[in-house]
């Protein structure tokens, strides 16, 4: 088995004054793959980060990152991690050249291999035009590239980020997750949180979905599809013609005329579709839909769909 | 040793960045300081003129008396400066990458606090000298500049601990804000604008007790060039007591902040 890039062991945290962000929260990531973080806002998302990038203390149970132990060798931890949080984390007094010039110096990077590291992270994320600019000037999808530049200064293995792409734009989302896929192929372990399924089935090797502190499923998405989701036919039948006989069996037919019901196999899918048109119910078109990541996360959480931006949901189905 | 010297250098670049931002916003970094004082002098020396005409007043020229008390005034419009930074940092968040950096945490404090005592320090010096260009009396040398520049950047010091505390528990820069009048009561309430021989018996009880006093007459009497070792003994301690109170809780704010919890 490769070595782990974060593995926790029943980690749970409670705040002062009792409240539970996390409950008994056991993962594994490895390197050279990218793991979704799945969960809506307060789900504990946030609180796993804190914990894992050493801002905060477990209050139960272990986690090893790069493997140091996070609460005995913070220093070990901070030197292996590159953390971008959920709001850019810039002085936007700065120029982008000035933040990256001045945080490559508190790594106490002599100045030659300083200048290097941030000539590198500025052609990898195309920053060189807007160096020269204070970063108040940026958009959000550039200052998302500076604060990623800037956590990779000191060329760490295992990356941090805290919902890296809400608030972006489409076009802005869809380069961030291009730049995360390179770091991921060039041996990086990612761990990233998103309150987009979209976001997680876009991107991630494995898929971890939290819910109120506790993890609920830890697979890879088409794990998580088989097994949650199941399939699902639809069909549409002639308004003339009679009624199949499980219709109203919790399966009417939508405003639109399509009837949905979820089947076990191709096989059964075949023998209902038999049944209606021996019945002579005139079948207009019907389809068998595989499982989607949404229908695994609404039977895992039994809740309602997570925030889906709509053309990264178009996306999504492409 | 080789803490030391690692923590000396991060600080030089904790200072680097404060002096960088105060360069870009130099209104509220270098103008504010000294514009304040300075319209004060204005002010104060030809409204109060004639106040030193009365009957007790211990010198001749009211600008001379009041000008230990501007040029402290410096410190207490500078001193905020680098807490409402910090405060800063801590909203936007970018105090916590600053925390998963190999650097003390100490550093951060350190090079802004240094930063606020040598920009204070170049302003108060600077308001003595228009003050003494417009005609206060300064009799003492070089040496007594010297104290007077040492007694400013303690009083910078301890004020600027007053900032950290009230800005790391507010953990809002409008908290900030309201602490600028304060001056005022510290002011009046102290041997700064009226010698305590005029001043209702209450005032002069508080003025007593009150570590600006001391501070206040170390200056008057460098300027006067009578400073004996007792008067600034009694500027020095009130300083160093001042800076221990608001440092001490700050630093342990501080810590607070940047231990995980």
């Amino acid at each position: 088995m490769n070595e782990a890039a974060i593995e926790t062991t029943k980690l749970g945290k409670v705040y002062p004054g009792g409240v539970r962000a996390l409950d008994e929260v056991s993962i594994r990531t490895a390197y050279g793959e990218i793991y979704a973080y799945l969960g809506r806002n307060g789900s504990g998302k946030t609180t796993t980060i804190c914990i894992l990038t050493t801002l905060t203390a477990a209050t139960t149970g272990t986690a090893r990152v790069a493997g140091h132990d996070v609460g005995q060798h913070p220093g070990a931890v901070r030197r292996a991690i590159g953390v971008t949080m959920q709001q850019a984390a810039l002085d936007e007094t700065m120029t982008g050249r000035e933040l990256l010039s001045w945080l490559a110096a508190l790594w106490g990077l002599p100045p030659g291999v300083a200048q290097a590291r941030v000539g590198e992270v500025v052609d990898r994320f195309g920053l060189g035009p807007v160096l020269g600019r204070r970063i108040a000037t940026y958009s959000g999808g550039t200052r998302r590239r500076l604060d990623l530049a800037a956590a990779l200064l000191h060329q760490p293995k295992v990356l941090f980020l805290d919902e890296p792409t809400t608030g972006l734009d489409p076009q802005s989302r869809r380069a961030l997750w291009e730049q995360v896929r390179e770091l991921r192929d060039d041996g990086s372990a990612i761990f990233l949180t998103t309150q987009y399924l979209e976001e997680a089935a876009q991107l991630a090797d494995h898929i971890a979905v939290l819910q109120a502190g506790r993890l609920v499923a830890q697979d890879t998405p088409a794990g998580l599809r088989r097994r949650h989701g199941g399939l699902r036919l639809r069909l549409h039948i002639d308004d003339q013609g009679p009624s199949p006989t499980w219709a109203g069996n919790g399966h009417a037919p939508d405003q639109h005329g399509w009837i949905t019901r979820p089947v076990a196999s191709a096989g059964q899918a075949h023998i209902l579709l038999d049944e209606l048109v021996r019945a002579g119910a005139p079948i207009a078109e019907f389809h068998l839909d595989e499982p989607t990541l949404e229908d695994a996360y609404l039977a895992l959480t039994g809740s309602q769909p997570l925030t889906s931006p709509p053309v990264a949901l178009a996306a999504a189905r492409t | 040793m080789h803490q030391i010297a690692s923590l000396a250098r991060q600080t030089r670049l904790v200072f680097g960045r404060s002096l960088r931002a105060g360069l870009r916003e130099p209104a509220l970094a270098f103008v504010f300081p000294v514009a304040f004082p300075l319209l004060i002098i204005g002010l104060f020396s030809q409204v109060y003129a004639r106040v030193a005409d009365l009957p007790g007043f211990p010198t001749g020229s009211y600008l001379g008396w009041m000008t230990p008390a501007v040029v402290l005034m410096a410190a207490m419009f500078g001193a905020g400066h680098s807490a409402l930074g910090l405060v800063r940092d801590l909203q936007t968040g970018f105090l916590d990458r600053l925390r998963l950096l190999p650097v003390h945490p100490a550093a951060f404090v350190l090079g802004r606090l240094g930063f606020d005592v040598a920009r204070v320090t170049v302003a108060g010096l600077g308001v003595l000298a228009v003050a003494v260009a417009l005609g206060a009396p300064m009799r003492g040398g070089p040496l007594a500049v010297l104290t007077v520049a040492v007694l400013l950047a303690g009083w910078t010091l301890g004020y600027a601990g007053l900032y950290y505390v009230v800005g790391l528990r507010a953990r809002s820069p409008e908290a900030l804000t309201a602490l600028v009048p304060l001056f005022l009561p510290i002011s009046l309430l102290s041997t700064a604008y009226v010698p305590s021989q005029l001043v209702p018996g209450w005032v002069r009880a508080a003025a007593a007790v009150n570590p600006y006093s001391h501070v206040v007459d170390s200056v008057r009497a460098a300027m006067a060039g009578t400073l004996d070792g007792g008067q600034l003994a009694a500027g020095l301690a009130a300083v160093a007591a001042v800076v221990v109170l608001t440092q001490v809780a700050a630093a342990r704010r501080f810590a607070g902040l940047v231990h995980h919890d």
